[in-house]
């Protein structure tokens, strides 16, 4: 199978949030380190999975590569075009070929605008800007169609969003992100507000309509069931770093990682005698404070395998075996 | 003696409704089960399946109006509380029967210490004094696994992560020795390696203290992980009752299957399409006659567009703390006599 093209790549990102004190003579005491040095791709086609717990820099990961977050450092790389680099103009050509679907259903759609209105507002603004050549009724046609293949009702449209349900409002979000007809989508934590039966309709959704438009994902989510479901390569984040990159079924089967399998193995099973059996690796204490300085690796307090030389430096990300890399002492 | 497998609490006929603008939504319409001594029952359902009113009603902390006990009676070791007067409950609650919530971060008074906030119930139950009860405090603390609970004790609720804060949420309930801890979504709002230490937990002190567990959960994933038996809900009903192992190897209720069906699962092999069950739950004002799952159901039949089916048993199964449990669901499919209608 030639190797198929690469859609974006992410070199040493690193985004730090500045922590300031003072009341008039504010200064800089230190920095928050969410997202320290990161690097992976996604090929044109894919579905890469982000997962990590909370505060492991997942979603300022995918909101700085979506331009929403200033980066500190490192490129971004799409259709190998850097996009920290491009002037305004240039980024906002850009931006129509990766949108954003985003959590929470609830607040990430404007509640005093239609459905419709909604899913037809980003052509409408590429097409007052001329970018897009679309007459009105051409707009209104493609919402509808928009709607469709969401599985909307298209009389929905004239609806507001507090007349639909969960699902249905995601299903509204996701037709929006649709409209530009982008190449990449970034869906951040797409079905965790959504109940299970819900949740299983729009993750086969987003794969009907990765097969039909032949989209790529970066898929970030904090359950690992959906992420194995849904992806075919994942990263596995813990703060603000990368300890492990896979193929989904290959990081279940051999995680590598010491905090990937403590992390699989504390996901439950919906099945009983195979829970009673299963030997979970129960961490000690909580993910340590980002704004701690740090030496070494950032796992290694928490590690029942930590060694001396964990403590004196950070373990690179390192290519264990053909198309799996791991950031672990254990492996290099 | 009080002996492990005894049926402690007994819900007979439970129905709490709500008085709304547009009509009663019957929250919970006519539920019963038992909870045994020392097991874990789980309570699954989706939002809105009336599994966390159903606890709310337990401890008559439904909020009145709009919402009422309309029906039914509540018997915990023979006495029914949904009689006797606020002071008879008040007894009750934090004593015998305590409770842990969803969101750790809001159910602690970010105002008062730690020390302080465990040390209130133990006053009150057991009348300790002050210090007494924030001694108490501290080896509640330690029980539960806070590192140097004797300095973190007298900390705020904002010095503390979200794992370690619903820890303090069940050293609080556990304070007082509960017969029953209800837990509502206990780990719903936690990263799962920090879920499986508080499951841990809570089956941990189950054991140990012969506690029974009510555990409200949307995750049948933990519902596996730790729970004896199982109530399934869907809008306001129970569905389903099972032990837990009979629940997961042979579902009988259309939905149950349906909703174990529509879970990824980490050891699936392949990846087969998911399944999905159509449309949503209803809206529970002014439910039609008939099986509420029956838009969905994809087994539907005439009857079951004009009653809601009756009980059916199979009698008793489970296994350990659930022994003696009785399966049984409420399904037009299994209902008696109506084998000729498929």
């Amino acid at each position: 199978m030639p190797d198929k093209a690469t859609l974006l790549e992410v070199k040493n990102l690193k985004v730090y949030f500045p922590i300031e004190k003072g009341i008039l003579m504010r200064r800089r005491v230190g920095w928050l380190k969410a997202v320290d040095d990161i690097s992976f791709s996604l090929k044109k086609g894919e579905s890469l999975g982000l997962v990590g717990e909370s505060g492991c820099g997942k979603s300022t990961t995918a909101m700085a590569i979506a331009q929403l977050q200033s980066a500190t450092g490192g490129e971004i790389l799409f259709e190998g075009k850097n996009l920290r680099a491009l002037s305004p103009k240039e980024l906002y050509e850009a931006r129509r070929n990766f949108q954003i679907v985003f959590q929470d259903p609830y607040s990430s759609l404007d509640p005093r605008m239609k459905a419709a209105d909604i899913i037809a507002e980003p052509l409408r603004i590429y097409a007052k800007r001329g970018a897009l050549n679309l007459t009105e009724e051409q707009i209104k046609a493609k919402t509808v169609s928009l709607m469709e293949k969401v599985g909307l009702l298209p009389s929905f449209g004239s609806r507001y969003p507090h007349e639909f349900s969960g699902g249905q409002r995601q299903r509204i979000g996701i037709a929006r992100a649709l409209a530009l007809e982008p190449k990449l989508i970034i869906a951040d934590e797409p079905v965790s507000a959504l109940d299970v039966s819900i949740q299983s309709q729009i993750l086969n959704l987003l794969k009907d309509l990765q097969d039909e438009f032949d989209l790529t994902f970066l898929f970030i989510a904090h359950n690992l069931a959906v992420v194995e479901y849904f992806c075919s390569r994942i990263v596995v984040m813990y703060l603000g770093t990368i300890a492990e990159i896979a193929d989904s079924a290959v990081l279940y089967e051999k995680p590598m990682h010491p905090y990937t399998r403590a992390l699989l193995s504390a996901v439950p099973i919906p099945d009983p005698p195979k829970e009673r059996l299963r030997k979970r690796i129960i961490l000690k204490g909580d993910v340590p404070s980002p704004t701690k300085e740090r030496a070494g690796c950032p796992f290694r307090e928490r590690c029942s395998e930590a060694m001396e030389r964990c403590a004196a430096s950070v373990p690179p990300l390192v290519e264990a075996e053909a198309g799996h890399q791991v950031a672990c002492f254990l492996y290099s | 003696m009080k002996q492990r497998g005894d049926v402690i609490l007994s819900v007979k006929n439970l129905k709490t409704y709500f008085d709304t603008e547009y009509g009663i939504v019957k929250a919970v319409d006519d539920i019963s089960f038992d909870v045994r001594r020392g097991e874990v029952l789980g309570i699954v359902g989706e939002s809105g399946s009336g599994k966390s009113v159903t606890n709310l009603s337990l401890l008559r902390l439904v909020p009145t109006p709009p919402g009422r006990i309309a029906g039914g009676q509540i018997f915990f070791e023979g006495k029914n509380l949904l009689e006797g007067d606020e002071e008879d409950i008040r007894l009750i609650r934090g004593g015998n029967i305590s409770m842990i919530f969803q969101d750790p971060m809001t159910s602690l008074n970010p105002l008062l210490r730690i020390s302080l906030q465990i040390a209130e119930a133990l006053q009150l139950h057991h009348g300790l004094s002050k210090k007494e009860a924030v001694a108490k405090a501290v080896e509640l603390l330690k029980a539960i696994g806070i590192p140097d609970a004797e300095s973190r004790a007298h900390d705020y609720p904002h010095q503390f992560s979200g794992g370690m804060r619903q820890r303090v949420m069940i050293a609080m309930a556990i304070s007082c020795s509960p017969d029953i801890l209800i837990a509502d979504e206990p780990t719903t709002a936690l990263d799962v390696t920090i879920q499986a230490q508080i499951l841990d937990l809570i089956k941990g002190l189950s054991d140990k203290n012969t506690m029974s567990v009510i555990l409200i959960t949307h995750d049948l994933g933990v519902v596996a992980g730790i729970c004896d038996s199982v109530c399934v809900m869907y809008a306001g009903r129970i569905v389903e009752k099972a032990g837990v192992d009979e629940l997961f190897r042979d579902p009988k209720h259309p939905y149950t299957i349906g909703l174990l069906d529509s879970i990824p699962r980490i050891d699936a092999a392949g990846r087969q399409r998911l399944y999905s069950i159509p449309g949503a739950p209803p809206n529970l004002v002014n439910l039609p006659a008939g099986c509420p799952f029956y838009p969905r159901c994809e087994k539907g039949m005439d009857v079951c567009t004009k009653a809601f089916p009756p009980e059916t048993s199979f009698g008793a199964t489970g296994s350990g703390a659930a022994g003696g449990a009785t399966r049984s669901v409420r399904c037009w499919l299994h209902a008696e006599g109506s084998h000729d209608a498929r």
